[in-house]
């Protein structure tokens, strides 16, 4: 039965886009240029946006003194969790814990908010777990457990803390996501512009007299027995933290001094990032890392990589604007194809550009690395959170207060659901020890993809410094040999002189069409080539 | 087209001087050198800056307008140049033209997108019609285009004087009996076929900036933000737009002899150069056409009726398609004893001004102007109050010049002075000419200005004038004005705060008293009926001093708000428990970032410090504004609102039979102190009363603490219980520091020095603490339990 109304869904689908197609071509007509092309496809062609609550606040994002629109909850939306019931549970940043039902109904109009907790201190993340919910408040990880199922929190106990909390305002704590292995993860920001009141409880390295709060800028987790553990330092403002299929962790980093774009890193035991005023705690008992003496300063963050052994780097790094301005969450799909074809791939949130983007990630050399590509813009707000429902659709927590977004809204709940239609995209970029694979995910006119001219590909990367940001540097652009297209039409392979370790290679696939003459949604990629297949580790 | 000469020549009181405005927007001055004293009054309004046109126009398009604009663009002010040419040469040239107008780069904005300003990669690919249609609707360019029959506002909203002459339910021919008619429509900037002419990019860029392109700023800069642009270029576009342009041709002779034939049609004279910034060097062309006073005198040229030229000289002119009615507008101008005779409403400069730049569009002035029928249905305000046609109209602008001050008023001809963030509709900006119109209004309404008296001198303490002043805005104002941002619920209105910044004294405080007579129609009461004020009981009841004090108020730097503001800001944000408690983690002051704080109804509250398991904050009175913690990025501590009792800022000071007498002698008592002993925190649990009871460990014991106010204390008395238990069924004996600074301690009762009372279930004693003198008590544990009781009574 499913089946069949997936089928007339589809054939709905077609005749929407035929009616699509003729309106446009009367209109083309009708000023006579260009009679004959097809519009451009759009997002929201392969994807519906639907808004289930979006609210513009009182007063501007940054307002000094912020305010919410009046008389309504204020759903800035920290932390998102589908319960097993069915319903959405939802953090939000005052401190709160919601339960919302009938958030799958299209259109929302039954949608009911129950409040289940309270009075926690700026929640950014929520896990069901346990028959519990846990999240990461300023101080500490809260487990929130409801003894008579009125669906009222009766217990906040302490999970976990110990982290400096030194009133800083950037001092924000995220999580908790658990991994393959049963532990539950959190990050830690590094707190910026320190006042007097907080001198108290910053901490200086020995020797490298950095300072901060205890563990600010780590990664933690507590293990199944309940231990509290640091485990990988140099984060600057790590907002979003997420597994993949596989069960490993992964977060999020947005760009600053020492950061020189948005960048996506696997999180493991002993590894350094980026951001040096993390080590503050290098050296107290727990910390897994390896003793560091000095660090590299402007610097091709490749040689600051050979400089500095501790120094991993990001899994992706997503350049800036092209990929976003300002990364959030991420979010694998666990759809099976529910969610269109990008099953087992992240999705990462973007506050300030109100977007989704996507990853792809393989090992090369026993480590990740992988591709960036921009997915879905167009929400109402920064997106902060986002989470998947059993039916493959993704709930896209929004709050924009403190910073700016794109986007009318200030704070709210949107969906996204696929139409079922299949977007012309580049599905995965594979690298090769000659070049790249491009797997697409529809078939491609091979006349168009063979041609080599249908792609440009260059390469840079990013100045390791505390400065604020950085331009793409040693940017150089690489010829594309040759393009073999294989016969099932959805791989190319592109064959590339020149490829240079630890740098990203930026492709951009503009004239490569479908067979059906569609051209790509999204023609960019940009894969962080930090090990070449076939050659030695490079870190 | 010139829109004003459209709208306003039938304008009777117009005739005198309405050909004016054709000699300026014509830009017949480029050429024709006007008498010297009139050339500020006749500059000529130029024409878009021409530098790399062909890169971001179509060049089919340009072809078509070069060869007649009229047919291309109707309503053009371009004058046909090549009307006199043959056909096939006509193509030569034009080519030759295009060619030429495709070497130099064009103008563009400068748009990054920053953490603060973000904007789209590609924005202008991204534009949404419908939304486009929306902001076309709405930001204000149908006050001078055309909107869109199909398109309908949500609500279609009728003027004032409309519902008024709908409200007698009348036909039209017993309205025009009574001599009431509806005001009809007026005429509408064209718009070429904008799908032909350009791409989505070109259009939205020019669009986020017209005044690189067009810097005459007849097309305001309407200050949109790079993605309304886009919008609205998708919407004007309709989806027909090529997404690229065909490059014209780089072939270096037919350049040459395209810049040949720029410089010889006098191009230059109202395009400049082809250069970026470029503006027009006119000597040449004033050098060579005849002057206007000759034209004048010899009805020549465009001066002279229709058909009385020979064919070979009408071919010689450029064309600009003039009917005779404009040519003797034109001929009655410059024919200097008419205008002497019959001044116009339109012969100021603030009023010719207005007219060029189309002011009238919006602004209504001497009676003239405002927007027109069938367009003000689209203005409205965000949410969409019913503050009247003045809620959602533009504003009129009689003695502006009076009211505004100089500096402010030039602020918001450059665009920067909205102070109606809650209209739709936005103020463009004209940054060239905000200097000289703002002038020219103040000289205009200098008579406005000095029948106004100046504000009473008060020769009071400035406290008892900011009361004065806080008082009388309560009163009133704040009703329908916000104020340091804080509002009434469902204010919408226009912020109060900064009025010495742009308004004169004068005119506040002439509008006060009669603010119908200032402003037409005004929905601003008047708090002074009859010259009296509705509060007597406020200096004196004088009126001019309660003015003044209110101006006073306004004008100091942010103080106390006024009463109901005040009253509206902790409604929305002060906690206030009812039923049962309230709990807030947050930062506290004292430097407590682990602060759990607990408000009862009954009025008592406290702060547990869930770092040091400390109790060093309880207060009565209110409770918390929670507004710093919830929304406040930078997260200050929050202050308890009501009278504080503070305590030692750690209360497990020891474990073992003695108390410790003095700990930390080198410490602050106000400082973090070390904990001597270990501390973990564990949460806390709700009771079905919803009190909470917190969970700790100190050194090898566990802890429960409920803290609430006693049952029969009156509001009065603090109770704090806690239970203990250490593993092994051992003894153990932990030590309290629960009061600071004791006047007399006797047995299990202690007063302290800063008032209050401490009880214990068990002795009390004193010890040092951080230099300060505080009060002990021991938590005793037999056979692995042990409970304390602690009171804390407030005098009174």
């Amino acid at each position: 039965m499913e089946r069949i109304i997936l089928q007339l869904a589809r054939i709905f689908a077609a005749w929407g886009a035929v009616a699509l197609a003729c309106g446009v071509a009367s209109a083309q007509a009708n000023v006579g240029t260009n009679a004959g092309t097809k519009a451009p496809a759009r997002e929201s062609d392969f994807y519906r946006l639907i808004s289930i609550s979006t609210s513009q606040a009182s007063t501007a994002s940054r307002s000094k003194f912020w305010k919410p629109a009046p008389n309504e909850l204020t759903l800035e939306i920290s932390g998102m969790q589908m319960m097993p019931d069915g319903r959405l549970a939802v953090a939000i940043r005052k401190g709160e814990v919601w339960l919302l039902n009938h958030v799958d109904e299209d259109p929302p109009a039954n949608v009911e908010y129950h409040q289940f907790a309270s009075s926690l201190h700026e929640p950014l993340g929520l896990l069901w777990h346990n028959d519990s919910f846990y999240t990461v408040q300023r101080t500490e990880l809260t487990r929130l457990i409801d003894d008579d199922g009125d669906d009222v929190c009766d217990q906040y106990l302490t999970v976990a803390k110990g982290w400096g909390v030194t009133g800083n305002y950037h001092e924000y704590a995220y999580g908790p996501k658990l991994d393959g292995r049963g532990n539950l993860w959190l990050t830690l920001n590094i707190g910026m512009g320190f006042k007097p009141e907080h001198r108290s409880r910053i901490i200086t390295h020995p020797r490298l007299k950095l300072s901060q709060g205890r563990w600010r800028g780590w990664g933690m987790i507590v293990t199944p027995a309940g231990e509290l553990k640091p485990m990988c330092a140099g984060m600057r403002s790590p907002s979003g933290l997420g597994a993949n299929l596989a069960g490993d962790m992964f977060y999020t980093d947005q760009q600053g001094n020492w950061v020189g774009t948005n960048t996506l890193h696997h999180m493991r035991a002993g590894a350094f990032f980026h951001h040096p005023d993390a080590l503050a705690s290098a050296e107290l008992p727990g910390s897994p890392l390896e003793k560091i003496e000095s660090i590299p300063e402007n610097v091709p963050f490749p040689r600051a990589v050979q400089q500095l052994e501790p120094l991993q780097p990001p899994a992706v790094w997503l350049p800036y604007k092209r990929v976003g301005q300002s990364a959030t969450d991420i979010m694998v799909d666990r759809s099976q194809g529910k969610f269109g074809p990008f099953a087992g791939q992240l999705f990462i949130g973007e506050f300030t550009l109100s977007s989704i983007n996507r990853v792809f990630l393989e090992k090369v050399n026993g480590q990740y690395q992988g591709a960036c590509f921009p997915f879905h813009e167009g929400f109402a707000s920064a997106v902060l959170r986002m989470e998947q429902g059993k039916d493959g659709s993704v709930y896209v927590g929004l709050s924009n207060r403190g910073w700016s977004s794109l986007g009318p809204a200030s704070y709210g709940l949107q969906r996204l659901v696929w139409t079922g239609k299949t977007p012309f995209e580049i599905q995965e970029m594979r690298a090769k020890p000659d070049g790249f694979e491009l797997r697409f995910t529809r078939p491609v006119d091979p006349a168009t993809a063979r041609r080599v001219s249908s792609y440009s590909l260059s390469s840079h990367t990013y100045v390791y410094q505390a400065k604020y940001g950085s331009d793409e540097i040693l940017q150089r652009p690489l010829a594309i040999e040759r393009a073999e297209v294989s016969k099932d039409r959805r791989t190319v392979r592109l064959f590339v002189d020149g490829l240079r370790p630890l740098f990203v290679h930026a492709l951009a696939a503009e004239g490569v069409r479908s067979v059906d003459g569609d051209p790509l949604l999204h023609s960019e990629a940009f894969y962080t080539l930090n090990q070449i297949p076939g050659q030695p580790a490079t870190y | 087209m010139v829109i004003g000469y459209a709208r306003f020549h039938d304008d009777a009181a117009a005739s005198a001087d309405i050909g004016r405005l054709l000699l300026t927007e014509l830009s017949c001055t480029s050429c024709h050198r006007p008498p010297a004293e009139r050339a500020t009054e006749l500059a000529p309004k130029g024409g878009p800056r021409l530098a790399g046109a062909a890169k971001r126009l179509q060049s089919a398009w340009l072809r078509k307008f070069l060869a007649n604009p009229q047919a291309v663009k109707p309503g053009a002010t371009m004058p046909n140049v090549l009307h006199d040419m043959s056909p096939p040469q006509r193509e030569k040239v034009i080519e030759a033209l295009i060619a030429y107008l495709g070497q130099a780069d064009y103008p563009q904005p400068k748009i990054v997108s920053t953490a603060s300003n973000p904007v789209a990669p590609e924005f202008w690919r991204k534009g949404d019609a419908a939304r486009g249609q929306q902001h076309y609707h709405q930001v204000g360019c149908v006050a001078c285009h055309a909107p869109d029959e199909k398109f309908q506002p949500e609500k279609p909203k009728l003027s004032e004087l409309e519902q008024k002459i709908q409200q007698l339910d009348l036909d039209p021919e017993e309205l025009k009996e009574l001599g009431l008619s509806l005001p009809q429509p007026i005429p509408s900037v064209p718009l070429p076929k904008l799908a032909e002419k350009h791409t989505a990019q070109s259009l939205t860029l020019f669009l986020v900036n017209p005044l690189l392109i067009r810097p005459a700023e007849r097309m305001p800069h309407l200050q949109l933000a790079p993605h309304e642009a886009a919008d609205i270029a998708a919407y004007l576009l309709q989806g027909a737009a090529s997404e690229t342009i065909a490059l014209p041709s780089t072939d270096a002779d037919l350049i040459r002899e395209g810049a040949k034939w720029y410089s010889q049609l006098g191009c230059q004279a109202c395009h400049g150069t082809v250069t970026q910034n470029s503006a027009p060097d006119r000597e040449g062309s004033l050098s060579q056409a005849p002057p206007l006073d000759d034209l004048a005198a010899n009805k020549a040229g465009c001066l002279a009726p229709l058909r009385s030229l020979s064919r070979a000289d009408a071919h010689a002119l450029p064309h600009y398609s003039l009917s005779n009615e404009q040519r003797s507008a034109m001929l009655g101008v410059l024919q200097d004893s008419n205008v002497a005779e019959q001044p116009s409403v339109f012969s100021s400069p603030e009023a010719q001004r207005m007219l060029q730049l189309n002011c009238y569009a919006c602004h209504a002035r001497d009676q003239r102007g405002g927007v027109g029928p069938k367009r003000w249905q689209f203005f409205e305000n965000k949410r969409e109050v019913d503050l009247g046609d003045e809620g959602r109209l533009p504003p009129p602008l009689d003695h502006v010049g009076a009211k505004l001050k100089l500096q402010w008023l030039e602020n918001v001809l450059r665009g920067k002075g909205a102070v109606r963030p809650h209209f739709h509709a936005r103020m463009p900006s004209f940054p060239q000419h905000a200097q000289p119109l703002a002038a020219a209004f103040r000289e205009a309404d200098k008579a406005a200005a000095l029948s106004m008296p100046p504000l009473a001198e008060l020769n009071r303490p400035q406290a008892e004038t900011m009361q004065a002043g806080r008082r009388l805005l309560n009163t009133g104002c704040v009703q329908c004005h916000p104020l340091w941002g804080e509002r009434l619920p469902g204010v919408m209105g226009v912020e109060i705060s900064d009025v010495d910044k742009r308004i004169t004294p004068h005119w506040f405080q002439a509008f006060l008293k009669n603010p119908a007579q200032w402003k037409h129609g005004t929905r601003m009461p008047t708090f002074f009926p009859n010259g009296k004020s509705t509060s007597p009981d406020i200096l004196d009841g004088d009126v001019e001093r309660q003015i003044a004090a209110m101006w006073t108020y306004l004008n100091a730097p942010q103080g106390e708000l006024p009463e109901k503001l005040e009253q509206g800001r902790a409604h929305n944000f002060v906690l206030t428990p009812t039923d049962k408690p309230l709990v807030l983690r947050t930062f506290m002051q004292g430097n407590i970032t682990h602060a759990i704080a607990v408000g009862f109804p009954e009025r008592l509250h406290y702060a547990f410090d869930s770092e040091a398991m400390a109790l060093p904050l309880l207060w009565r009175g209110d409770f918390l504004n929670a507004h710093p913690t919830w929304f406040d990025r930078f997260t200050p501590p929050t202050k308890p609102l009501g009278k504080i009792w503070r305590l030692p800022p750690l209360t497990y000071i020891g474990q073992g039979p003695s108390p410790p007498l003095e700990l930390l002698p080198d410490a602050k008592i106000t400082g973090r102190l070390p904990s001597p002993v270990p501390l973990q925190f564990s949460g806390y649990r709700l009771d079905s009363r919803r009190v909470p009871s917190l969970l700790y460990r100190v050194a090898d014991c566990e802890l429960k603490e409920r803290i609430a106010p006693a049952a029969k204390g009156k509001g009065r008395v603090l109770r704090r219980r806690i239970q203990a238990t250490v593993a092994g069924q051992r003894k153990q004996t932990l030590w309290l520091a629960v009061g600071l600074e004791p006047k007399r301690v006797q047995g299990r009762r202690a007063e302290l020095q800063a008032g209050g009372v401490i009880e214990s279930t068990a002795p009390l004693h004193t010890g040092k603490l951080a230099g300060a003198t505080v009060v002990l008590t021991p938590l005793k544990m037999e056979a692995g339990r042990g409970t304390l009781e602690v009171r804390y009574l407030w005098n009174e």
